[in-house]
């Protein structure tokens, strides 16, 4: 299976061009507590035609109206073939928490696609945990199709096994003044692939992205977002913080494409990564695509240690440098929860990062 | 209430730059390359031996490694229509008087003479494949400064020192073109600083392709020596054939131990041509390399300078510049390799589309473990002057210690209508306006060039954004 | 004939009117003064005459020198003899104060200029308005102050010497120092030039000095009232509150 394909390929010595990826899968059953108004149901996957090597397919695919995913074609074929059924959920005001608890040995695959009606605003919560030293595998799929003057907030807790192998997949499409906000947080996890693409065809569609990462030990993560802007006046914020421990290894892939008539577009994506040891590998390729005149496109990384004087400064406060690190390791994480307004998600980060659910 | 004024804007008039010649060559070789040929142009040569073998190896490998898939498609050249040696029916001269009237007449539309009036060091113009003019000062010389055709470097008294260096900076394995060039490379410059020498005017070569469907490998090697002080600079332009041409041509500069190097180079070619040029240069410690690069010709280009920086404080300046017009691909951008402690960077471009050109931007910024205490800044700008064309970014990074600092920043945007108002409230036209404005955001380059060069940059500018030099 | 005639001009930002039916006219020479609470159009009539993209006319017409230019391009508006001052100069990196201006004046004048004769009547006018004569190489109002850029425009009017300069809120912003100094450079525009002003303005330091032929006061997008300079005085002592 070849995924998260990056938007335009560059030098292949840099192996950042997309990932072959081997990882057998089941088909697993979800289970969930429906909100209010909302429904749900279970469908055959359509799989997919595109090539997933293939940019000029997945952009014609894009043009046609399709949600094609961030990790790409291969992986809507995998749940085709392991006959893995799509949850179809039709949103309705209110709140819906999917948690999945992976355990010891499993292989499992699960897909959701949510449709968000016209003008209603709804969040989902997803939740992958599982417990420490666990050995297993996982995909998950949220697609997302989001309605004139529609919202979702989806809000994505990753806290696995550094054992536990996790395939992440997100795509969404986006009808006038449709808008996705995505908060992801990566506080674990053995080998990570994810991926999120957004087809902003919709006039003042809107993207923000939120991410968090801690990589640590010989964790990995690959994640390749990407904001397909073809609306007018389409908005995408991507701003991704993160530090790297260890033998940490961590690849970046974040694309704003400006298709031409996107006119009055705007794009920005940021990347911020601490890295916390000499033996990390960070490696990142945030592209700005662009075939319209009337856009305006800003991307900015900074990759490095923290600055000595902020060190200085923060020690001249009393505080040594380890906690000096573990503070910024842990702020990263926290300042996602102040975009969760789910009191009992933000506890659980709490308490992932500092073992009680209090804020520190 | 009048209908507003549109700009027309019209495509660039070319024939101060598209004079050429009758095809008056002597002697070509036959089109598509095999090894029979490449055997004779190595017989032609007079090569050493050991060149004959490297040819063949390159060839060999030319055969094997396969096209880029990943930049814009090279598909309308046809190797098969190539000729890749065309030799001038002149001799290597040092006077201007010996040279043809009909080569002089190319040259001095492109401003050779007067650029050597103005004091600059000497002139290795390569017409097609050969030097044809080619004279280095007296008082570089008294320096100890080396500056001469490649083929008599070969065999001359540096040989050693040729043979020590060629292609390995740029070895025939590193991808289709570079083999190309290591089997067919024709012409070129040798520059050799010797320790210590500033030399304190820039070293200039003009080349240009001439004859239907001529390809030129030229190959340029410079030594600056430890503490030497080296300016070179080259200068493209290219008459126009319906033939696609092709430009496969290496640059390998070995800058060492504090010494210093500055490589600015103005691209012009025609706008069929294929310009695939690789430079790459290998800075040992406390040694700097600056890379001044305009790209405004040509129909497809791929242009990464590369930088080694491989001893201790090494530093590499990357200005570059790209300006796509209509029917043309510029892939342009940079490497920087930060393989030594306390190495730092800095790239700066600046692209501009228009009229349905396409600029993309790449580059590749390596910083390995033991570069500990590098720095490196790299910041791109992109200007869209219309929605037929298009501007793509795509830097990336790869980062292997934590003892660095690695800032990127990326712009795109288009003229603000703001500027474009209150600069015509000042009495200039639209397109005089716009013209102004991509003259400022190019100022980044144009500063950083020799007086002459900047102007013709300004020049070029103008020419691409009003189609006439005012 | 007046140097100015605007009739019922009438124009929209976007879908939303600001001008609505401006009736005013301007002498050759003489001095005139707009004065309006903010929001009332002020800006906008200095923008529109220039022929900005920003602002639709939709209604009426402006003459100058006796001919229709409504709708024409800003540059060629330029080229009549209309200069506008902006209230808030735009800044344009790569391009030296100095080259833009000498461009600026060839264009307006259409002639060459000799870059000696063009220096020398560079510096004397930055001399005039106290500047320093090193920014005349820096990039055209890039990292100026406020107050610099304000001397900038006034140096821009000296040099390219037009028939009727509009000067919107050039003023505002300034110490009493550098309105001393804006001051005089628009007394030596008056007296060198002998063109025609319009000033646009809310305060009423820079007015001291001047002979003022006539003001108009505007509140939402129509002149309300005019007077000579006794207007002026009149709103100092009462505010804008009388005309709303």
């Amino acid at each position: 299976m070849y995924i998260d394909l990056l938007p335009c390929i560059t030098w292949k010595w840099l192996k950042m061009n997309g990932t072959e990826v081997d990882m057998p899968l089941n088909a697993s059953a979800l289970s969930f507590a429906l909100p209010a108004g909302w429904k749900a149901d279970e469908t055959a996957a359509p799989g997919s035609s595109i090539d997933a090597r293939s940019n000029a397919a997945i952009e014609k695919a894009l043009f046609s109206d399709e949600i094609v995913s961030g990790t790409g074609p291969d992986f809507d074929r995998l749940i085709k073939d392991t006959n893995t059924p799509v949850y179809k959920l039709t949103a309705a005001e209110g709140t819906l928490v999917i948690e999945n608890r992976y355990k010891d040995g499993d292989a499992v695959l699960s897909a959701v696609e949510i449709n968000v009606p016209d003008g209603v605003s709804a969040t989902v919560i997803e939740k992958f945990y599982s417990d420490e030293g666990i050995s297993a595998k996982a995909g998950f799929q949220t697609k997302v199709h989001i309605g004139k003057g529609a919202s979702l907030k989806l809000i994505q807790v990753q806290h696995l096994s550094d054992k536990a192998d996790f395939i992440n997949d997100i795509g969404t499409f986006h009808e006038e003044k449709g808008s996705f906000e995505l908060v992801e947080a990566i506080v674990s996890g053995g080998r990570t692939y994810f991926g999120s693409r957004s087809n902003m065809a919709g006039r003042e569609s809107s993207l923000k992205l939120d991410m968090a990462y801690i990589v640590k030990g010989r964790e990995r993560l690959e994640s390749n977002v990407a904001a397909f802007q073809r609306g007018k006046g389409t908005d995408s914020r991507i701003d991704i913080k993160g530090v790297l421990k260890d033998e940490a290894y961590k690849l970046t892939k974040a694309t704003i494409d400006f298709k031409t008539g996107s006119a009055g577009s705007v794009g920005s994506e940021t990347e911020d990564v601490l890295m916390m040891s000499d033996n990390v590998v960070n490696q990142s390729v945030p592209l700005i695509l662009c075939t319209e005149e009337d856009v305006e496109g800003v991307h900015g990384a900074t990759l490095g240690k923290p600055a000595a004087e902020v060190l200085t400064y923060m020690k001249s406060r009393g505080l040594d440098e380890a906690s000096v690190y573990e503070m910024m390791e842990k702020a990263r994480i926290e300042a996602l929860c102040s975009l969760i307004d789910d009191e009992g998600t933000v506890s659980e980060i709490r308490t992932f990062l500092h073992g009680t659910s209090e804020e520190e | 209430m009048a209908e507003k004024e549109k700009t027309q804007v019209a495509d660039i008039d070319r024939t101060k730059y598209d004079v050429r010649n009758l095809d008056e060559d002597a002697y070509r070789i036959e089109g598509g390359l095999t090894e029979s040929i490449v055997k004779k142009l190595s017989e032609e040569k007079d090569d050493p031996e050991w060149m004959k073998e490297f040819r063949l190896r390159s060839l060999k490998l030319y055969n094997e490694i396969p096209v880029p898939d990943w930049g814009p498609s090279i598909d309308g050249l046809n190797m098969d229509n190539i000729v890749t040696y065309v030799r001038p029916n002149t001799k290597m001269s040092a006077d201007w008087e010996d040279v043809p009237a009909d080569i002089k007449k190319t040259f001095e539309l492109l401003g050779i003479p007067e650029a050597e009036r103005k004091s600059l060091a000497g002139v290795g113009a390569q017409y097609d494949s050969e030097l044809v003019y080619h004279n280095v000062r007296k008082d570089v010389e008294e320096q100890g400064v080396i500056y001469t055709d490649f083929e008599s470097a070969l065999k001359g008294e540096y040989a050693d020192m040729v043979k020590e260096h060629f292609m390995k900076l740029i070895p025939p394995t590193m991808h289709k073109f570079a083999a190309l060039h290591g089997a067919v490379w024709s012409g070129g410059s040798f520059v050799y600083v010797p320790k210590g020498v500033k030399v304190e005017i820039p070293l200039q070569s003009y080349f240009r392709l001439n004859a239907p469907g001529a390809g030129q490998f030229e190959h340029t090697l410079i030594i600056v020596d430890e503490g030497a002080d080296l300016h070179f600079i080259e200068g493209c332009s290219a008459p126009k054939y319906n033939v696609a041409n092709l430009h496969a041509g290496a640059v390998e500069i070995y800058v060492k131990k504090n010494a210093r190097c500055r490589y600015s180079t103005i691209e012009n070619w025609s706008k069929n041509m294929y310009n695939l040029n690789t430079k790459v240069a290998k800075v040992e410690e406390g040694g700097v390399i600056e890379w001044i690069s305009g790209s405004f010709g040509s129909h497809i280009s791929y242009l990464y300078p590369t930088s080694r920086l491989e001893g201790r404080g090494a530093r590499s300046d990357f200005t570059g510049i790209a300006f796509a017009n209509t029917d043309q691909e510029l892939d342009t951008g940079c490497k920087v390799i930060h393989n030594a402690p306390d190495t730092s960077s800095v790239v700066n471009t600046r692209s501009i589309s228009k009229g349905g050109g396409a600029n993309i931007f790449r580059s590749a910024v390596v910083v390995t473990p033991q570069a500990k205490g590098s720095k490196c800044a790299v910041s791109c700008t992109s200007l869209m002057l219309d929605s037929e064309s298009r501007s793509d970014t795509i830097p990336a990074m790869d980062i292997r210690t934590s003892e660095c600092d690695v800032g990127h920043e990326a712009k795109i945007g288009r003229i603000s209508d703001e500027t474009v108002f209150y600069l015509m409230s000042r009495g200039l036209s639209e397109e005089e306006a716009k013209a102004m404005i991509v003259s400022g955001f190019a100022d980044s380059v144009s500063k950083e060039l020799p007086l002459e060069y900047a102007v013709e940059m300004n020049n070029l500018i103008r020419l691409e954004m009003i189609g006439a030099i005012g | 004939m007046p140097l100015l005639e605007i009739k019922g001009l009438a124009a929209n930002a976007g879908e939303k009117p600001i001008l609505n039916g401006i009736d005013l006219s301007v002498g050759e020479g003489e001095t005139h003064v707009i004065m309006g609470p903010n929001g009332a159009g002020k800006s906008t009539l200095g923008f529109t005459i220039m022929g900005s993209p920003e602002y639709e006319v939709t209604g009426g017409s402006v003459f100058f020198d006796g001919e229709d230019i409504t709708g024409e391009s800003t540059d060629k508006i330029a080229k009549r003899g209309i200069f506008l001052s902006f209230q808030n100069p735009v800044e344009v990196p790569g391009i030296t104060l100095k080259s833009f201006l000498r461009t600026a004046l060839e264009q307006v004048t259409g002639e060459r200029i000799r870059m000696r004769l063009f220096n020398e009547k560079l510096e004397k006018a930055m001399a005039a308005l106290d500047m320093d004569p090193s920014y005349a190489a820096r990039d055209l109002n890039v990292g100026f102050s406020g107050g610099e850029k304000k001397k900038a425009e006034i140096l821009q009017l000296l040099v390219l010497r037009p028939k009727l300069a509009i000067l919107d809120e050039t003023d505002s912003g300034l110490d009493v120092d550098a309105v001393r100094i804006v001051s005089q450079g628009i007394e030596a525009y008056k007296k060198e030039v002998g063109g025609a002003l319009m000033i646009i303005t809310h305060s009423t330091k820079i007015l001291e000095s001047l002979e003022v032929d006539r003001t108009h006061v505007l509140v939402d997008g129509k002149v309300v009232k005019e007077g000579g300079r006794e207007l002026i005085d009149n709103i100092n002592t009462n505010g804008f509150e009388q005309f709303q």
